[in-house]
């Protein structure tokens, strides 16, 4: 196997809200690599930080939210450089939005203003980073949405949002992430406004411009059926904090966390039998606020001993690969040590 | 063997149509129609849970408002069993919607605008009871609290308002509030697809435990193929307003027939490491407009195993194989 240069790395990433009286962390050491060529799942239930996670790496979490410590470097060509560092509405930070990183988010229809041509839209990116005639940037939406599927580009460029569905309109806003080229594409619940069979075209699509144009891929998304089916690393979220971290194949066939391990259990899957129980995770999401010491899952977990909530918990290497922040993993380790 | 059958019957729809005018120009005349149920034959059985599926747009929840006289149908009958009287429910006095409604109740698919957030939770459940001649206050908050019980909460909860609560919660309380006039039916509208799947999984078996409880009849409603195949017994698919397959839950993934719904099957992503799985089998192009719907067969513009008779013709809704599973397509249509 080749070795993995990675595109962007992600290191004891904290980041904390204030509702004016008090702060609360909403991520907590959040450290994870998006190897170049590869996609990076992070898949989570709602609250869980996975879209914090991202917003801190284009700097545009709200005025509330503010990154306490930690490292975002990109490779830009080779030199690396901190996210992190750069002013939020600087020169540089704008340089990278859009240009270096794309973004693509979940409601098409909320992200493309309805009283612009789609085509402008798409335009807009690129001449806002490069200096360009207005024809020749009109001729590269035209090349880029026939490559993203849009049927007659020539007319649909002139159309406005309202006239698209809404696969179409989630590849005019994949378009706009990808008119200036950029290596790295993030992608935030890109399809849970989507039907399954528009779901797989767009997928599909996204699976191409990565394997075939060798972009890196950042998916956020709650479905573990699409992490199977697309992602190459997957980064398991709970409460601000990766709990797993692995190759597709590590998280899917040796899921080592509970949190992990019941995610996969209650999905019902097809052919399941109906009279057998889906199996649960009890309680709800706890309020980040109440949180004191210890693991985060504890109070739902059905393994969880003293130490889970007095101790601080180790990431644990299972493999090179595989990483699992839990006790119960310890432990066994130690037992198979001696 | 028919008479046997029609008992089980607790509501049969027959060749129920629901279209809307499209008004346009300057008189705002009718210019089309569309066209959201047509031509819709349903059986649903006592103590069954019929799940219907189809994508966005297919029709599903007109069909449900339909069903609970929320719409107005064009077109067709809509029988209700009444203690072993069959009335069209289209048909009926006021008197005995008041009735029908009492015996047949509806979940809806987001928990946040479907409970009033200015009333407390005991307000909400107290007007449905009050209404439908629960006239003792303690007698109405007695049942108020057993319908809370039955969704797992406690009766600490009675006097909270509805932001009080989270998601799963809520949708919870969306349940009780169904329950606590003891109905027959509930039709459930999307129930579970604005929750999260640890949540998701607790209320689905919270509803099956409910319905073996106290002998329900659900008709389930949702998007997502896996979760209505195994909440369901028979499974209803749906596309552009037209059934195109009917079949027995455990039977669907196994041996389906329509390719809409070889289709809908293929594209639903299994949480398992691709290695020797089953190719998808790609649909091209977007669901058409129900204004302007192709001719024959709605699937016909996007089916891959299309016919020249499938853009004439409209393939009716036929038993193959078994009595039970049905199909409306022409690669199945027996000769006449």
């Amino acid at each position: 196997m080749r070795k993995l240069n990675s595109i962007l790395k992600v290191e004891n990433l904290t980041v904390s809200f204030s509702d004016g009286k008090e702060s609360t962390k909403i991520l907590k050491d959040v450290s994870f690599s998006v190897f170049s060529g590869k996609m990076l799942a992070i898949v989570g239930e709602s609250g869980c930080g996975k879209s914090v996670t991202v917003h801190s790496i284009m700097q545009l979490l709200p005025k509330n939210g503010k990154i306490d410590s930690g490292k975002v470097l990109f490779n830009d060509g080779g030199n690396e450089v901190d996210l992190v560092s750069m002013k939020k509405y600087g020169k540089q930070m704008r340089a990278m939005r859009g240009q270096k990183i794309g973004m693509v988010f979940q409601d098409p229809m909320a992200s493309l203003n309805p009283t612009h041509q789609v085509g402008k839209q798409v335009m807009e990116n690129l001449m806002q980073h490069y200096k360009i005639p207005k024809k020749e940037a009109r001729d590269k939406v035209i090349e880029l949405f026939k490559l993203l599927g849009i049927p007659d580009p020539e007319q649909r460029i002139k159309d406005y949002p309202h006239q698209f569905s809404g696969g179409m309109r989630q590849r005019v806003m994949i378009a706009i992430s990808m008119i200036c080229n950029p290596n790295l594409l993030i992608a935030d619940e890109p399809t849970t406004a989507l039907d399954v069979t528009i779901q797989a075209q767009i997928m599909d699509l996204m699976k191409e411009l990565q394997e075939k144009h060798d972009k890196s891929i950042i998916l956020i998304t709650h479905n573990m059926g699409l992490v199977a089916e697309v992602a190459d690393f997957v980064a398991v979220m709970y409460m601000g904090r990766i709990v797993e971290y692995g190759t597709v194949r590590d998280i899917l066939n040796n899921p080592s966390h509970p949190y992990t391990q019941s995610l996969l259990k209650s999905v019902p899957v097809m052919g399941l039998d109906k009279n057998q129980k889906l199996a649960t995770i009890r309680g709800t999401t706890p309020n980040p606020k109440d949180y004191v010491k210890g693991c985060e899952f504890a109070g739902r977990c059905d393994f969880a001993m003293e130490s889970c909530l007095t101790r601080d918990i180790p990431d644990i290497n299972l493999t090179n690969s595989h990483q699992v922040r839990c006790l119960l993993v310890e432990e066994s380790k130690e037992v198979i040590a001696k | 063997m028919t008479t046997s059958k029609r008992e089980e019957m607790i509501f049969s729809i027959k060749n129920l149509k629901t279209h809307y005018p499209v008004l346009g120009g300057f008189f705002r005349k009718q210019i089309g129609t569309v066209k959201a149920v047509d031509d819709v034959t349903i059986d649903v059985r006592r103590g069954e849970t019929l799940g219907i599926v189809g994508e966005s747009g297919c029709g599903k929840s007109t069909l449900a408002k339909t069903m609970m006289l929320l719409e107005k149908p064009t077109e067709g009958k809509m029988l209700y069993d009444f203690n072993g009287e069959q009335k069209d429910v289209t048909k009926l006095n006021a008197g005995d919607v008041f009735d029908f409604r009492s015996r047949v109740q509806m979940v809806f698919q987001d928990p946040y605008s479907s409970l009033n957030p200015s009333k407390r939770i005991i307000e909400s459940f107290d007007e449905p009871l009050r209404v439908h001649g629960y006239k003792n206050p303690a007698e109405r908050k007695q049942r108020i609290i057993e319908s809370l019980r039955m969704v797992n909460l406690s009766e600490d909860y009675l006097y909270r308002f509805p932001h009080e609560f989270s998601g799963g919660q809520r949708q919870r309380i969306s349940i009780a509030r169904a329950l606590c006039i003891n109905p027959e039916l509930i039709i459930c509208d999307e129930p579970v697809s604005a929750l999260d799947v640890s949540i998701q999984a607790q209320v689905l078996n919270l509803m099956k435990e409910i319905q073996k409880e106290l002998n329900l009849t659900y008709v389930f409603i949702a998007h997502d193929l896996s979760v209505v195949q195994y909440m369901s017994d028979r499974v209803v698919v749906m596309y552009l307003g037209k059934i195109v397959e009917i079949s027995e839950a455990s039977n669907l993934h196994v041996n389906p027939l329509h390719p809409y719904t070889e289709a809908l099957l293929s594209a639903v992503p299994v949480p398992v490491v691709n290695e020797g799985k089953s190719k998808r089998i790609p649909l091209t192009g977007d669901v058409p407009s129900p204004i302007n719907r192709p001719s024959g067969c709605p699937f016909s513009n996007r089916c891959p195993k299309r016919m020249d008779i499938c853009t004439q013709v409209e393939p009716p809704l036929q038993s193959y194989g078994e009595e039970d599973h049905q199909v409306a397509c022409h690669l199945y249509t027996k000769p006449i």
